[in-house]
């Protein structure tokens, strides 16, 4: 969960903190999702060294930023629920997000899988 | 939801990460927190079920409260925690002050006597102005006191008076700040302090500590404190001389005040021989009033019933008994050795 600073080494930490909105408006898209679900959604896709903070603090941010909708579950037993929605704001963000992280995609796998070339 | 965690509750890490957001707007703070009780839940009723539900379960799977709520600002948006400044002592005092009363605000019990504290606030002006009076009128005009409470004595009604005065300018002062800030409300807290602080100092003291009837105090709350001296008469009402006392352990009783010291034939020293007379007794010596003597003699004891002997039950000796149990017939006050 705490990726080491500098020093040249990639983590998933790291590379998580850029994506994470992504990531989340992605795994919302389908159906909404209270808080914890989301978190377990992520980690099912793979992205298991996601912090539950993290995914929470995004959540909110997003939410802040317009691009979720959010309403309450009351719940029997506990407190109750948040869950959250994307709306077209999010969808918005979602398609331009998802654009410019195929294209930065693209970018790096070109680099990391051409080492001769930026020699040249 | 019952946490089977032993390292920390859920309740106790939400008021950790509560504390550590305090510089948050309370909306804000609030939102976030809102969120948190019940992914808690949530991670708890996950490990219990797991069977996970082991010690340090929260923290192992999201780290200490501190490094949590670091993450969570800073995903939502906010800035890093600000850092305590280094040589800032009030700055540091503030900010865990901040934190205390997060963590308290967590509490029902302190959510209760929130509610419940503005309703006590009229008894307190009323109290502050009778305090402040009597600590005036002690400080100022000398008014004697038993603690708190003033003497009874002839000030009595004119510091009932300046109380009342004192007591309605405290009330008139309460009403009038609640509506103030700033310097003017640090004003009235030193006040406060400055009641508290005098009130604490009069209710451990009392002015009639000196003077009175203060008294000889040999130590110990014997029954026997105030009598330094022992008049002891014969079956027959009539006074002994050289009378050697001992309690029931055989011991010599030699009571408080100036001792009559005599040798006894086998060279050791009596202190307890009775009545000391003009050699000890407090009330020959000067500086006290002279008080009642002791009968030149005393009617003298009826005759036992079964036996011709003498009893000690009934008896106006004022010698105690050398045995400790009074149904014992013992005729006579003076043992031997």
């Amino acid at each position: 969960m705490h990726g080491v600073e500098g020093g040249g080494r990639v983590d998933t930490t790291q590379l998580l903190k850029g994506v994470l909105d992504l990531a989340v408006l992605a795994v919302v898209r389908d159906a909404d999702g209270y808080g914890y679900d989301i978190v377990r959604r992520l980690r099912a896709a793979g992205l298991e060294d996601v912090g539950d903070a993290s995914v929470y603090g995004t959540l909110r941010r997003l939410y802040q930023a317009g691009c979720l909708t959010s309403y309450v579950v009351p719940s029997d037993e506990g407190p109750h629920r948040k869950y959250y929605g994307i709306n077209d704001t999010g969808r918005a963000q979602l398609v331009d997000g998802t654009k410019t992280w195929q294209s930065f995609a693209r970018t790096m796998d070109h680099l990391v899988n051409a080492p001769g070339e930026e020699a040249a | 939801m019952n946490a089977t965690t032993t390292g920390i509750t859920p309740e106790q890490y939400l008021a950790r990460v509560r504390a550590a957001l305090a510089d948050l707007p309370a909306e804000e703070r609030e939102e976030l927190l809102d969120d948190l009780a019940a992914h808690l839940a949530d991670v708890t009723a996950e490990t219990t079920t797991a069977g996970v539900g082991a010690p340090r379960a929260l923290e192992d799977r999201l780290g200490s409260p501190e490094e949590y709520a670091a993450e969570l600002r800073v995903s939502a948006g906010f800035g890093p925690t600000p850092q305590p400044e280094p040589g800032g002592f009030a700055a540091r005092a503030s900010r865990r002050l901040s934190q205390l009363s997060a963590a308290l605000e967590q509490r029902p019990a302190w959510r209760r006597f929130r509610a419940f504290a503005p309703q006590l606030r009229p008894g307190w002006w009323v109290l502050r102005g009778y305090l402040a009076a009597l600590g005036l009128a002690v400080s100022f005009a000398g008014l004697r006191h038993v603690g708190v409470t003033p003497e009874f004595d002839d000030a009595l009604l004119i510091f009932l008076a300046f109380a009342a005065v004192v007591i309605w300018a405290s009330v008139w002062l309460g009403k009038r700040s609640q509506a103030y800030g700033g310097v003017r409300r640090a004003a009235v807290y030193a006040l406060n302090a400055v009641v508290i602080i005098a009130a604490l100092a009069l209710a451990s003291t009392s002015s009639s500590e000196h003077g009175g009837s203060a008294g000889y105090d040999d130590g110990g709350a014997s029954p026997m404190n105030w009598v330094d001296d022992v008049y002891v008469y014969d079956s027959e009402g009539r006074p002994l001389t050289d009378v050697q006392l001992f309690d029931q352990y055989g011991n010599p009783i030699v009571l408080p005040g100036t001792r009559y010291v005599r040798q006894r034939a086998d060279g050791s020293i009596a202190e307890n021989v009775y009545p000391r007379g003009a050699y000890g007794s407090s009330s020959q010596r000067e500086g006290y009033p002279p008080m009642d003597q002791p009968p030149p003699s005393v009617p003298p004891l009826l005759p036992r019933a079964p036996a011709g002997s003498a009893s000690p039950s009934g008896s106006p000796s004022p010698g105690p008994s050398p045995t400790g149990t009074p149904t014992s017939p013992q005729p006579t006050a003076t043992p031997t050795r």
